[in-house]
């Protein structure tokens, strides 16, 4: 993938000044292919006879190609004293002095690549011209002579190199890229990438035969190649579809970010064109989808979906909505995603689901607080019927810490509201402000916030207030808890509102007057209507006695 | 802006902590541990080891790198690290439990270079269910103890029994021995256990009815708790059933606070931070109006996973963000009405911003920052990240 994103910088960024491309290219190309190896260029130097070693002529070559004239030079020279006839010394001395006068555009920052006989650049491509094209035809001079020594029957070939002979070059290249490279330097070492990409017709590696088309004549050559020097080919051709196609063929990331580096470039108006799609989007979220599968990739998954403008967002909603959420710590990063993305239909919908587990594991406090968050008041509301049912039937106020803990959060509906002044009413009367509970608990009922199917509960509560010593409700206040006494027992909902909320004391009192054994729902609910009946009575009878009690006071 | 140094660890780290041995191992070694969470069945608690960077430049090396002294599986997400005394650690998981890890030998371990990896010795596995809670629990079951053979003992009767995480860890300052260890869970429980005793919890009262995010002792016999209701809630150690205190940011009540810690020699004074990125200095002397300082840490409302009082300079804070950065706070800078009656006050403008915050971040840690800790005698920051990274600072 190093080889495709330096290829990928050297050819739409590095270049967009229209530069001479040689030195981008060897850098490149000494970077991702190195050669010759450092090994063999020891095994050579270390040997007795480093003239005679079967790979010298092909590593001095292989160093010019790629540009390590410096260590060509250094094998060369002893090639000079093992020269016999004058002529031949001459020869060799010419081709040291050739690679140590290589004229060069721009100073290579490289060491081993710099020009040492040129220590500032050209003041202009005119300049340069001059000094290379005299340069090479010395070389050219060169190439045509015929040396004696046997030894010497490679020079002529590295003369023919150095005057840009691409057929010279092409046979000694290992690779098109080494070819590339050696027709880059003594070709033209002005070329653009542009021009560049015209020489490859030239690379006879790239091709099945030598015929010097770079169409592929031979069918096996394209499945030669790897997806790597295809894509690299591609940039060069500037076919980016066959890039993006070959990028995704070695991995999904490189082709996304490369499809994203692209077309922040503005390279892809025409794909998009020919395609009728966009394609960064389509591999963005490719590569999102891919991430968000693995079990904890899902946060870096989100951030790729995220940056998918048409159908990221949708996508990433449909996949933090089916993430399971196995602790508050995970929870809370996926509600964080969702706000910061503004998904808020998807933030509730979590909100829910983990209110739904918490439910399930009957922790009310988290659950109401998850559904306050999701924006369900039913659902709180139904979680206060539990609780009341709860103080129904232990008797106990097992949600005080519940309301406490809610704190303001208490106001977010009209159940819970009823759920904290009951909770007070029951302090009240703890701390025996017997008046201020019977104020709270009329208005408790007069306001209609306690759910009707409460209010005989609301109103046995009432009855100590009633038959204390003290007067605690007035004229007034006694005629409105009669009107919620006859409301409830002349409604058409009577059982319901009777049964719904039946007291342990309640079941107890109806099982105790049921003598049949096979008794149905209906008959309990019915026993347990006759046992609420029963209460009411009392209650009505110690609402009839406050009433006179507090006519004689007023 | 600052950056940190970052050290790829392929997980996504939880918590960190300082270990400092009582016989060190080496001089030029500093020792750590962390904890790993969303990895499924393949979360890791390791101990690491780095070497102290040079004194006098405080550079690191380039090839800086923390090596792995021991490493072992964890049951469940690590969502704290605590270092005890006698070369041991306590973990809070997300299973619901507590264990108690023993690091490896010395010799074994030495920092000199070995690269042999060890494994923490699992010695305790403490249930934050008492036995009684669990008889409360329809399903019969029994609860799942092990003491120390390395992997969760079997239930005799396969029950699902739901242990809510355990999400933070504190160990009773001032008590050499035996010191006891409260932990808090999702289930608003507060527990406290003793280390090599039972491995049911001494004392386990529910503080709250909404998940309980962070605990600490205030002194040896005060604890407090921080949790999704945002109340800050005092309780003596000795009567756990209520609440001594009960405190709440008037401004954000609704809010959830995150993380809290203590200041190292004033235990009166608090911070806090919640889930809005806004950090909260308290005064719990001062109960009419308690809070004294907020700061605003970051501007998009990116959680604040946890924060630190600087153990050497006492008006600094430093909060670890989701935003993926550690800002740190000089609360005299911030607003120095509140505390510039300290006669020893010197802005410390040399090293931060006018508004007195740095931020210290990296390119390659994107992710937010789930925990922090500060080594006081080495002046080194360890954070771990959802990017898999640890991160360190020395200053």
């Amino acid at each position: 993938m190093g080889i495709v994103w330096h290829m990928f910088e050297l050819v739409f960024i590095n270049t967009l000044d229209g530069g001479p491309f040689v030195d981008d290219y060897m850098e490149w190309l000494n970077l991702n292919y190195p050669a010759p190896s450092t090994e063999e260029g020891e095994e050579i130097g270390l040997s007795i006879d480093p003239t005679a070693h079967d790979s010298y002529w092909p590593y001095i070559i292989t160093c010019v190609l790629r540009g390590h004239w410096t260590v060509a030079e250094r094998l060369l020279k002893p090639l000079v004293a093992k020269m016999t006839s004058q002529e031949d010394k001459l020869a060799v001395s010419a081709a040291i002095d050739l690679l140590y006068t290589v004229p060069r555009l721009n100073q290579y920052q490289d060491g081993s690549y710099q020009h040492r006989a040129q220590p500032q650049p050209y003041p202009s491509v005119a300049h340069f011209m001059a000094d290379w094209q005299a340069w090479k035809q010395k070389c050219e001079e060169w190439s045509v002579q015929t040396f004696a020594s046997p030894l010497l029957t490679q020079l002529t070939e590295l003369f023919a190199i150095l005057a840009g002979d691409f057929a010279t070059i092409n046979s000694h290249a290992h690779n098109w890229q080494e070819a590339l490279g050696g027709i880059l330097l003594f070709g033209n070492p002005i070329a653009d990438v542009r021009d560049a990409a015209s020489f490859l017709v030239d690379c006879e590696g790239l091709h099945g035969d030598h015929n010097g088309s770079l169409e592929d004549t031979d069918d096996t050559a394209p499945a030669r190649r790897s997806h790597v020097e295809q894509v690299v080919l591609a940039f060069f051709q500037y076919d980016l579809g066959s890039a993006i196609r070959y990028c995704s063929y070695i991995d999904l990331w490189l082709a996304t970010h490369l499809v994203d580096c692209l077309d922040k470039l503005g390279h892809l108006h025409e794909i998009y064109e020919n395609l009728q799609t966009d394609m960064r989007e389509y591999l963005v979220l490719a590569y999102g989808e891919m991430l968000m599968a693995h079990p904890s990739f899902w946060q870096v998954g989100a951030q790729y979906l995220a940056s998918a403008p048409a159908k990221g967002l949708s996508l990433m909603e449909e996949y933090l909505t089916r993430l399971p959420l196995t602790s508050e710590r995970k929870a809370g990063k996926v509600l964080g995603l969702l706000k910061r993305y503004g998904l808020i239909h998807a933030y509730r919908q979590v909100c829910r689901c983990l209110a739904r587990q918490y439910l399930d594991r009957r922790a009310y406090g988290s659950a109401i607080s998850y559904y306050i968050e999701a924006g369900e008041p039913r659902r709180v509301g139904h979680i206060v019927d539990l609780l009341l049912q709860d103080y129904i039937h232990t008797g106990e106020l097992t949600y005080q810490s519940i309301i406490d803990n809610l704190g303001v959060e208490v106001n977010y509906s009209d159940k819970l509201q009823f759920l904290s002044q009951y909770r007070d009413f029951h302090e009240m009367y703890k701390q025996k402000d017997f008046v201020q509970a019977g104020k709270l608990l009329v208005r408790l009922l007069t306001s209609n916030m306690a759910p009707k199917a409460f209010w005989h509960i609301l109103l046995v509560d009432a009855i100590p207030l009633l038959e204390g010593d003290l007067l605690v409700f007035d004229v007034h206040e006694t005629h409105e808890l009669m009107r919620c006494l006859e409301e409830i027992t002349s409604s058409h909902m009577r059982q319901t509102y009777l049964t719904t909320f039946s007291p342990l004391w309640f079941k107890i009192a109806a099982n105790a007057s049921n003598s049949t054994p096979n008794d149905t729902a209906v008959s309990e609910d019915a026993a347990l209507t006759v046992t609420a009946n029963q209460q009411l009575d009392v209650i009505r009878m110690a609402l009839v006695r406050n009433l006179a009690r507090a006519t004689l006071f007023q | 802006m600052d950056n940190f140094f970052v050290q790829p660890v392929e997980k996504k780290v939880s918590a960190v902590a300082w270990w400092q041995p009582q016989v060190p191992y080496s001089d030029g070694q500093l020792y750590f541990y962390s904890g790993t969470w969303d990895q499924g069945h393949a979360n890791v608690l390791t101990l690491w080891t780095c070497p102290s960077p040079d004194i006098r430049s405080r550079q690191l090396d380039q090839n800086f790198e923390a090596r792995i002294v021991a490493q072992t599986c964890h049951t469940g997400d690590v969502a704290d690290v605590l270092p005890l005394s006698n070369n041991m650690c306590a973990t809070a998981s997300a299973d619901g439990r507590v264990y108690v890890y023993h690091a490896p030998d010395t010799s074994a371990s030495n920092g000199g270079g070995t690269s042999n990896e060890s494994t923490l010795e699992k010695v305790q596995c403490i249930s934050r269910l008492s036995s009684a809670k669990t008889s409360d629990i329809p399903s019969p079951a029994t609860s799942m103890m092990d003491l120390g053979n390395g992997s969760p003992a079997q239930p005799l009767i396969t029950a699902k029994i739901y242990e809510a995480p355990c999400t933070a860890l504190s160990l009773q300052p001032h008590c050499p021995h035996d010191p006891e260890l409260a932990s808090v869970g999702e289930d608003g429980r507060l527990c406290l256990h003793r280390i090599g005793q039972s491995p049911e919890p001494m004392a386990s009262v529910v503080a709250d009815s909404l998940p309980l995010y962070d605990v600490a002792w205030l002194s040896s016999h005060t604890l407090m708790t921080a949790g999704r209701s945002g109340q800050l809630k005092v309780f003596d150690r000795r009567d756990c059933q209520q609440p001594m205190t009960v405190l709440v940011d008037p401004e954000d009540a609704n809010l959830s606070v995150t993380c809290l810690a203590v200041h190292p020699s004033q235990a009166n004074r608090i911070a806090t931070g919640n889930e809005f990125g806004n950090m909260l200095i308290w005064d719990i002397r001062q109960l009419s109006e308690p809070y004294t300082n907020s700061v605003s840490i970051n501007e998009k409302g990116f959680a604040i996973n946890d924060l630190l009082f600087h153990p050497n300079q006492p008006f600094t804070v430093i909060a670890a963000s989701d935003d993926a950065t550690c800002t740190i706070i000089d609360t005299n800078a911030c607003n120095p009405s509140a505390f510039n009656q300290n006669p020893l006050y010197q802005p410390t403008a040399a090293r931060t911003s006018t508004t007195g915050i740095r931020t210290l971040r990296n390119l390659y840690n994107w992710l937010g920052i789930n925990s922090l800790d500060y080594h006081p005698q080495a002046n080194a920051l360890l954070a771990g990240s959802d990017s898999e990274n640890l991160l360190y600072e020395f200053e």
